[in-house]
């Protein structure tokens, strides 16, 4: 009996320990905020990407979030098509995609109006956690597709570095 | 000699423990109070009646929530007390002690924080349950609410002494107000709007310049541009926010220092609205932080940008930061840019209300901290929202406001050319007093430094005619005003040199 309610307390303490240890783990899951590392293929970039990256935010909050707004479309996108655009995190190991949000702006199709570009989702947002990607140095490469179709992407200029909780471009 | 000791009277003995419970209960009142009495303590001068009043209503309700949980699962007032102690202080100073750990641990979250404190509040429990004698603990209740007590004494008794040592301000406002109206013989139809906007720590050229080495003469030029008559060399007669408003809205020198008791008097009916309202003026006001505590049976019209617990500087915002609720007052700095820009767009709205005969008083804690844009209008990083160190952070944001205020004041010439428009600051940018309050770094010379640090925004459209303003203070630039309007013969005080 005694043995038993020492192995009880043996049990607890070890439940409470992996309990602390993983939660952050577990908080990001449960608010959505998991990222999935994997190989990513980036060695292929398409010239016909314009795109523009308007803010990358410190982290902030609880969950140190990180939000990207710009815009992005490929030269080729036919008129009417669901347009798409994620950001790929590339890391030291293994790289993160993270699906935006896009919006239609006549703003940018106007400006871009010699490509006979239409408005649709040219616009996007996207935020994502810190605490969900390992330290390290990451490249950022834009990605868009219609869907359906194949992607393509480019790479932007500037290289982050992802150290404790602060996100900050490479050499600043 | 033995019966006569073992015949204590039965009320006395069970009075002793009533009272000793009672005591132990007002220990854990005590010591939930006193992160409440050592902030606002040093924070008295930013701090209304009304701040204290809600923030300790907040304190006393976490308090009792915190209590009556002890009490239910320990079912001993004694007990519950202890614990209540034992949990308050963690819970209020939660914050503090995670940014300590966190500048060790960057790894180290709330939530770890909060599995840690569950943890060990339960061991606690358990132990003051099974371990301690109500005896121990009634007796360990008394001791730490004496600490306590003390030590809300200390930290309080330098204020109290303050308090009585400092002359009451003479506040006997309005005059002969009425007498001087009736005997104008301005038309009444033809009074025109009046806006007064006041811009927190909106620093003049001298001043800026000194702190920051900008030179802001482009603004000035588009200020005049439409017609503006600016002053470069206005100072404010103090730092303080709320002694230099509750001055100029009695158009008056009356303090340098206000207990809350004498502002609320003086702004109960300030000179500068009982003259425009016995006049037959209307009043609307941009109300950031609802800083401004006149009472709102002067208001036609008023704009309160947020909640109490999105302003910026209040007791109960305070206390929330340090606690283990922060998570509720972190939002986007997107929010304060936002209603930025939606008091700045009520200003211009202010213009469609009536043809004449509107006061619009703005106090826009702009661009006072929170730092959160760039001269661009872009969010800054955390890190800058209260960087003193900095001074290009201010910069940054004075010269957001620059565009701002140019985009507004023309919306409103164009809308309402009569209008008489006047935009000061209440102070300007205070950054060598921060740098000694927070970080210790001594000013050499604190006269001089104070000096620069008064120089202000001052400009003032007068439906487009010319007004020498240079080097009035607010005070006496709405004197000016007024004798140039309607005659009243206030004449000028004493210059804030």
């Amino acid at each position: 009996m005694k043995n038993m309610k020492i192995l009880f307390v043996i049990l607890v303490a070890l439940l409470w320990i992996a309990l602390f240890v993983f939660s952050t783990k577990i908080i990001l899951f449960f608010t959505g905020n998991t990222l999935k590392g994997e190989q990513i293929d980036t060695s292929t970039l398409s010239p016909d990407i314009k795109y523009h990256i308007d803010r990358i935010s410190s982290p902030e909050g609880l969950l140190k979030m990180v939000t990207i707004e710009g815009w992005a479309f490929n030269v080729n996108y036919r008129d009417g098509s669901e347009r798409n655009v994620s950001l790929i995190l590339k890391g030291p190991a293994l790289s993160f995609e993270i699906p935006a949000k896009t919006y239609d702006s006549n703003g940018i199709a106007n400006h871009f109006k010699d490509l006979k570009i239409s408005s649709e989702d040219l616009k996007f947002d996207t935020s994502f956690s810190v605490l969900a990607i390992p330290n390290g140095k990451y490249e950022i490469f834009v990605k868009v597709w219609e869907t359906g179709e194949p992607f393509s992407m480019v790479q932007h200029y500037k290289n982050y570095v992802k150290f404790g909780n602060e996100f900050s471009v490479v050499g600043e | 000699m033995t019966e006569h000791k073992t015949t204590k009277p039965k009320a006395a003995l069970l009075a002793t423990p009533k009272i000793e419970l009672f005591a132990g209960i007002i220990a854990s009142l005590i010591i939930a109070m006193f992160p409440y009495v050592y902030f606002a303590n040093r924070n008295l001068e930013l701090l209304s009646a009304s701040d204290l009043w809600i923030s300790a209503g907040m304190v006393i309700a976490h308090w009792l929530m915190l209590f009556l949980i002890n009490l239910a699962i320990l079912r001993s007032f004694e007990k519950a007390s202890f614990a209540t102690i034992v949990a308050a202080l963690p819970l209020s100073l939660f914050h503090i002690g995670l940014n300590a750990v966190q500048k060790i641990m960057p790894n180290v979250h709330y939530w770890h924080g909060i599995v840690l404190f569950i943890t060990v509040y339960i061991i606690l429990l358990l132990v003051i349950h099974w371990y301690l004698s109500p005896n121990l603990v009634r007796k360990l209740n008394l001791i730490i609410g004496g600490i306590f007590l003390i030590l809300i004494l200390v930290n309080i008794m330098p204020s109290v002494l303050h308090h009585f040592r400092t002359e009451k301000a003479d506040i006997t406002v309005g005059g002969d107000v009425f007498e001087k109206v009736e005997n104008t013989a301005i038309s009444r139809e033809h009074y025109p709007n009046m806006y007064l906007f006041i811009m927190d720590e909106f620093s003049g050229q001298e001043g800026l310049e000194r702190y920051t080495g900008y030179d802001n003469q482009k603004f000035y030029d588009d200020l005049e541009a439409l017609s503006f008559n600016v002053s470069k060399s206005s100072r404010s007669y103090t730092l303080l926010s709320r002694v230099e408003i509750t001055n100029l809205l009695n158009l008056s020198f009356l303090a340098d220092f206000f207990s809350e008791q004498e502002r609320a008097e003086a702004l109960k009916s300030p000179y500068l609205f009982t003259t425009l309202k016995a006049m037959g003026y209307d009043f609307n006001l941009i109300n950031d932080q609802k800083y401004i505590s006149i009472p709102d049976s002067f208001l036609k019209y008023q704009f309160v940008p947020q909640g109490l617990f999105q302003r910026e500087e209040n007791l109960a915002k305070i206390l929330i930061e340090k606690s283990v609720y922060f998570p509720i007052r972190i939002q986007p700095k997107l929010d304060r840019i936002d209603i930025i820009k939606a008091m700045f767009d009520y200003g211009k709205k202010s213009s469609e209300i009536q043809e004449t005969k509107l006061f619009t008083l703005g106090y826009f804690m702009f661009p006072h901290h929170p730092w959160v844009v760039n001269e661009h209008g872009a969010p800054l990083p955390e890190s800058e929202i209260k960087n003193w160190k900095n001074a290009d952070t201010y910069l940054g944001q004075l010269k957001f406001a620059n565009k701002l205020v140019l985009d507004m004041v023309n919306e409103i010439i164009e809308n309402d050319p009569q209008a008489i428009i006047i935009l000061v600051g209440d102070h300007g940018y205070r950054q060598a007093f921060h740098l000694e309050k927070l970080y210790g770094i001594k000013m050499e010379d604190p006269e001089l430094e104070y000096f620069f640090m008064r120089n202000i925004l001052s400009a003032v459209y007068f439906g487009g005619e010319k007004l020498d303003i240079e080097g009035y203070s607010t005070i006496n630039v709405l004197r000016t005003i007024m004798d140039e309007l309607f005659g009243l013969g206030l004449g000028l005080i004493e210059e804030a040199n």
